[in-house]
């Protein structure tokens, strides 16, 4: 009952991966930024949502488990900005940023440290189910106060327009031709649908030659070099060569066609692989949150889904609503959770010899 | 046994340190998990801490056969030991062309005591250490007056005013301008 | 002609008094926040952000790009100063920069600094304006195989930066590469060298390397002199501006940097840092005053500011064609130029062309208020200087400890400061040059991840290093460089026997 999760999506991995190497300076922009955002909260007047409570009396912390610039952290901004964009919320909403373990040192403390807490909550995704099933993090999303999913990117397989890869016919066959020579680039956990899918196409995921790179403009280089044959990753990643034409959508692993322009872009339980899988981004509080809190953020979210701030954000960035609250919010966790374990399974992502 | 020039002695020293580190390091990367990858996670922290061992050993090596050198040709009056010894810096002797003719070295620093860096880092751990639980005021004033004092003990009512003055100064600038929150400690 | 026309049309909407009045408070900001150890032009920017939303576009574009100019600037004042580094590209700028101060030319060393900045920030932005459409392509003949070469030739340049034993230098570039290895894999994200602790999984921040490595030994070894010593640094604050040998050695070193750090800059995920750091080495390579270098040798100041800046222009053309941001810096600038509706890509020139000539036009303007706001200031700046030494060095000890803090927030990380502290005392004191670790440090992700992504595409295979023709001309150019040298000395020693002997 108490969680919403919000849709994220899989760009936080990549991000907070493509900051490892410059880190650093991001760490420190990431603690300013957020205190600094502080101070802008303090000044918004707004009542909170219709309720007769006084929820909250305080500041209420927008943690962000990852780098600044990181997908959760652009997520964070995003959401606290049309918060306050849109006076929806009186009190000051700090962002700060709690790196380590992707997120997974923030969610554990969550759990435990911040236990019971009413004036936390943090920003997750697809990332953390991601490690829960590696078994590099004891919590996942699920297993946290979920308040709700805000929305998801669409994974999207593309490939150069140059190459020889045209279609998703083309791409199983060349995969059932010689795999090896098929070089998948791929940012961290993005490999997980893409695994599924070439075991849905008959293909041994085992065999799949993933090739990490930092996110969207590293595959791009990638395949604009010729180093990477395809890439997969959430749509925004692709978004500006596409509309350019370098680069050609091949399948999408959303459940329903994308919108235009993407619509004619086929989905891959359309094509006949039956994998759904998106990137959610969402948000939840400790465990144990006092149901007062988690009731006034899973209103406080919905208000906030609906405004016209938010919508922008979502459409600029080219990310799908998908608000859930509550036992919706909690399935879709779950869901999602499934396919993630199933997925770490057959590719045994790192675990394997 | 030969005696070594101290600069060679050294390089000893700096050689043992440098192979136990990158025996350490080597070691612990028996702790990383195996993958199927082409190149494992553990591929580079191996190269990384055998490349070290290897230069560790060679820096030792390096050194004992200049001091014999030295050895053999001191006893036949050159000069030239005194100059490969001079200076444990400059004994790159694989790039002799590349030295710098000597004169340039317009301060050689003067090397303070050990005792007073083991003292001065001390010191400035305990201000590490102390810096969150006693919280930013009240742990800096008393470090710099320590570090201060230690150093110009007669002007104590000037280290006494900058101390305070300093803390108080890069609190306020810290907190309230750029809202980076120091620790407060035992004074919140 | 249509870029002129439409940068003079990005001018018209930035050359507004209330427009000027924001770059001019931004470089201001910059400057002032730059100088605080910790806080680079990334964490300036990052605190701004929330402020320039509230602004119009325009207006919020430029008092960001001043803040990054300026916090730039910053950085390599406190680097020149007081040896503390606060970002990679200024790491560079210690090493001279700070040999000039102590030898009371820190006024030349932060005006050649300014001069440089702006002048390769110039060019940097000329080149942006006229060239992106060509040099885009660049990127794409860069593929990890070339990276990686590309990465390992810097690190073993490395070994030349520092003057002596070249042993020495490579385990100081192991060390730094060891470092840098501790955290979690990228590619696989398993926890590796962290000693079973897990706040060690995010890696060892580089401004609590750099910190630590440069700014504590000095700051100790002068404490622990004592008063009874004589003063290790002889002349700071007595102070001398640019003389006229000064312009004539920094011009040359400015125009390399500029157009070194603007084609390195243009490599996706290189950026300034490796800009800065190959300038250096080339200075001193080509110095015929290589004995100066490690001494205060203005060239080593000049070139690695102007590369560093020009490398930031460079940085903007695979951010602006591809939406690729080069350094963590352009990663916040994407993010920022994403949330005024701005999308980065090949398109970006057609489609949004109003917006990308007002920042292109941002930055010109940030360059010039640069240079008007600090140039005066330097001999300010250069007081500070004039500080008893107990009191500089011990302020030095906390201001690190600060910026340590703010950006771990934990005991962890004052203590990893303390620690590469000593590290760094005792490397210095076994004669272990301290630069090429830290230049290892920022250069293993991308060593490490193009060697892997090399073999991982050729299914294990190393022949995509002689097939490749970019690749092959590296490694061409490089035995050339390690042979031709050989062959040249050599040739030169011969001739001084030859003379010698017709001289007798």
């Amino acid at each position: 009952m108490r969680s919403t999760a919000i849709t994220g999506q899989g760009r936080a991995t990549s991000a907070s991966r493509r900051n490892r190497a410059v880190k650093p300076a991001l760490k420190v922009g990431a603690v300013l930024a957020s205190l600094a955002l502080v101070a802008t909260g303090c000044g918004n007047k707004a009542q909170a949502p219709g309720e007769g409570s006084d929820y909250p009396k305080g500041p209420v912390t927008v943690n962000v488990p990852s780098e600044p610039g990181s997908g959760w952290d652009t997520t964070a901004r995003a959401l606290v900005e049309a918060l306050q964009k849109e006076e929806i919320v009186s009190s000051p909403l700090p962002v700060q940023n709690k790196p380590g373990g992707t997120g997974c040192m923030w969610m554990t403390s969550m759990m435990q440290q911040e236990k019971g807490k009413d004036d936390q909550i943090a920003i997750t995704s697809l990332a953390s189910q991601t490690m829960k099933a590696r078994g590099l993090c004891e919590f996942g999303p699920e297993d946290t106060t979920l308040i709700a999913t805000m929305y998801v990117e669409d994974f999207m397989v593309v490939s150069p327009d140059k190459g020889d890869i045209k279609s998703v016919e083309d791409l199983v066959k060349a995969l059932k031709k010689d795999p090896q020579k098929v070089t998948v680039a791929a940012s961290g956990d993005d490999t997980l649908p893409f695994a599924l899918f070439a075991k849905e196409a008959g293909v041994d995921p085992a065999d799949i030659n993933f090739v990490n790179y930092e996110g969207g403009g590293e595959q791009t280089t990638a395949m604009l070099n010729g180093d990477a044959k395809v890439a997969i990753a959430g749509l925004s990643e692709f978004r500006s060569v596409l509309e350019s034409g370098d680069i050609k959508p091949l399948v999408t692993f959303a459940k329903e066609p994308l919108q235009a322009p993407y619509d004619s872009v086929p989905t891959a339980a359309d094509s006949g692989y039956d994998v759904t899988l998106g990137n959610w981004r969402g948000v939840y509080g400790p465990a144990e949150m006092p149901q007062e809190a988690v009731d006034y953020w899973a209103k406080t979210l919905e208000e906030v889904s609906e405004t016209k701030t938010w919508k922008d954000t979502l459409d600029k960035n080219q990310w799908a609503p998908e608000f859930l609250t509550g036992d919706e919010a909690e399935k879709y966790a779950k869901d999602t959770a499934a396919t993630v374990e199933e997925g770490v399974k057959e590719t045994e992502l790192g675990n394997s010899k | 046994m030969r005696t070594l020039t101290p600069a060679l002695r050294g390089d000893v020293i700096t050689g043992i340190a440098v192979t136990l580190v990158g025996a350490v390091y080597y070691v612990a990367t028996f702790w990383i998990q195996e993958t199927k990858n082409i190149v494992t996670p553990a591929t580079f922290p191996a190269i990384v801490g055998i490349a070290l061992l290897v230069l560790g050993l060679f820096l030792v090596g390096q050194a004992l056969y200049r001091s014999q050198k030295i050895a053999e040709v001191v006893p036949s009056g050159t000069t030239s030991a005194g100059s490969a010894s001079a200076s444990g810096g400059a004994d790159a002797s694989e790039d002799v062309v590349d030295v710098e003719p000597a004169g340039v070295v317009l301060d050689a620093p003067e090397e303070p005591k050990s005792k007073q860096v083991v003292l001065q880092f001390a010191l400035f751990f305990i201000y590490l250490g102390i810096l969150i639980p006693v919280g930013f005021l009240l742990s800096t004033a008393a470090f710099l007056m320590t570090m201060t004092s230690i150093y110009a003990p007669h002007r104590w009512v000037r280290n006494l005013i900058f101390s305070v003055l300093f803390a108080v100064v890069i609190y306020v600038a810290f907190v309230y301008g750029l809202a980076v929150y120091l620790p407060v400690g035992i004074l919140g | 002609m249509d870029t002129l026309i439409d940068l003079g049309g990005g001018f018209a909407s930035a050359l507004e008094p209330l427009s000027l009045a924001f770059a001019l408070l931004g470089v201001l900001l910059g400057t002032v926040v730059g100088v605080l150890p910790g806080i680079g032009p990334i964490s300036a920017i990052a605190i701004l952000i929330p402020v320039s939303f509230g602004m119009e576009p325009v207006h919020g574009l430029i008092l960001l790009c001043g803040i990054y100019y300026g916090s730039m600037y910053g950085g390599s004042i406190t680097a020149t100063l007081i040896k503390t580094p606060g970002e990679v590209a200024s790491a560079v700028t210690a090493i001279e920069g700070y040999e000039m101060a102590r030898r009371g030319r820190g006024k030349a060393a932060l005006a050649t600094a300014a001069i440089g900045s702006f002048l390769a920030g110039t060019l940097a932005i000329i080149g942006l304006t006229f060239l992106s459409p060509v040099l885009v392509r660049l990127a794409n003949v860069f593929g990890s195989t070339e990276y990686f070469l590309l990465m390992a030739t810097a690190l073993l340049l490395a070994s030349t930066m520092s003057s002596g034993s070249r042993a020495k230098a490579l385990i100081s570039i192991f060390i730094g590469l060891a470092v840098g290895l501790v955290g979690l894999d990228f590619q696989t994200g398993l926890p590796r060298q962290t000693f079973g602790m897990s706040l060690l999984s995010d890696g060892i921040d580089f401004t609590i390397f750099a910190m630590a490595l440069f700014a504590i030994p000095e700051a100790i070894r002068n404490l622990a002199l004592g008063r009874g010593a004589k003063d290790v640094i002889q002349s700071f604050g007595d102070d001398k501006w640019m003389t006229k040998q000064d312009w004539q050695r920094s011009a040359m070193p400015w125009a390399r940097g500029s157009v070194l750090g603007f084609i390195i800059g243009i490599l996706p995920g290189v950026g300034p840092s490796l800009a800065s750091f190959m300038s250096y080495i080339m200075e001193k390579r080509i110095s015929k005053r290589k004995s100066e270098f490690g001494h205060g040798a203005i060239e080593g100041v000049a070139g690695p500011e102007a590369a560093n800046n020009a490398g930031v222009g460079g940085a903007m053309i695979p951010l602006f064609s591809l939406g690729i941001p080069g350094s963590a810096t352009t990663a916040l600038l994407l993010f920022v130029f994403t949330m005024y509706g701005l999308q980065p890509g090949p398109l970006i020139f057609r489609d949004e062309s109003g917006l990308i000539w007002t920042i292109i036009a941002s930055m010109y303007i940030g360059n010039v208020a640069l240079i008007i706001l600090n140039l005066p200031l330097v001999g300010v700046f250069v007081k500070l200087l004039k500080m008893p030494k107990e009191i500089l060095f011990s302020s030095i000890l906390v201001l690190v400890a600060i910026g340590a803090y703010a950006i771990e927030f934990s005991l962890f990380g004052l203590m990893l400061l303390g620690i590469f502290g000593v590290i760094g005392y005792l490397m210095d004191k076994g004669g272990i040059p301290l630069a090429p670790s830290i230049l290892a440090l920022v250069l293993v992700p991308l060593l490490e991840n193009n060697f892997r992504r090399m073999l991982q595409i050729s299914g294990g295979s190393f022949m995509p290093l002689l097939t490749r023709p970019v690749s092959l001309s590296i490694i061409v150019l490089m035995v050339l460089g390690i042979v031709g040298p050989i062959i040249f000395r050599w040739w030169v020693r011969r001739r001084q026997l030859l003379a010698d002997v017709s001289v007798a």
